[in-house]
């Protein structure tokens, strides 16, 4: 139904009548908006990755034994373990929509019209591992 | 207009998709067709990288 939807939505937007000018234009938004959503988890997790360097460096600087130094420094990097673990997550997803884009543009390239479905669902799939590693971001704060 | 009468019935995905073919340039369209970006995640190695750093200037300020 959702489909049914997205797929309505760009025929009433003009890209009457063809079915495979619908899909290319639905692929190459989904493409538009994958790269967007790239460069957002890069921009956050360069900034995690500073903020966690950050942290651990102020702990050296800053403790009043090596042994409690060592301690901190341990904890600090526990502390954002689940954070990467969830990038790593994002990842993955991401790479099984690059592969499922780039399926969907040979196919769109050799004159056929692809299915949008799966790159919706993996899209989908995506939104949510960057609202996880939001999520485990707000925890180590 | 469209996308409010039909939203209800869209996942946030589709809303999306669809949103990124109303706001695209023709430029980002044509871009789109060329390059699909992929994400890299930060590797164990260089958030170990990272901790080494700082264990090392822990101890160049206790290990004299």
């Amino acid at each position: 139904m959702r489909i049914v939807a997205l797929v309505l939505l760009l025929l009433l937007a003009g890209c009457w009548p063809s079915y495979g000018r619908v899909a290319a234009t639905a692929i190459n938004g989904a493409v538009v908006a994958n790269n967007a959503l790239v460069q957002a988890l890069t921009d956050i997790q360069a900034k995690a990755k500073s903020q966690r360097q950050a942290l651990m460096m102020q702990i050296a600087e800053t403790a009043t034994s090596k042994a409690e130094g060592e301690q901190q420094i341990k904890a600090a990097s526990s502390k954002y373990a689940a954070v990467f673990d969830a990038f790593r997550s994002a990842e993955g997803v991401q790479n099984a929509l690059v592969d499922a884009l780039a399926v969907a543009q040979a196919a769109l390239a050799a004159g056929g019209s692809p299915s949008v479905d799966r790159i919706v669902a993996l899209y989908s799939k995506l939104q949510q591992a960057h609202g996880s590693v939001l999520g485990a971001l707000v925890e180590v704060r | 207009m469209m996308i409010e009468l039909i939203a209800p019935i869209m996942s946030a995905a589709s809303k999306a998709i669809a949103s990124a073919v109303r706001h695209a340039s023709d430029g980002d369209m044509a871009k789109a067709r060329r390059t699909v970006e992929r994400f890299v995640a930060v590797t164990q190695a260089d958030l170990d990288r990272d901790e080494q750093d700082a264990m090392a200037a822990l101890g160049a300020r206790f290990d004299d």
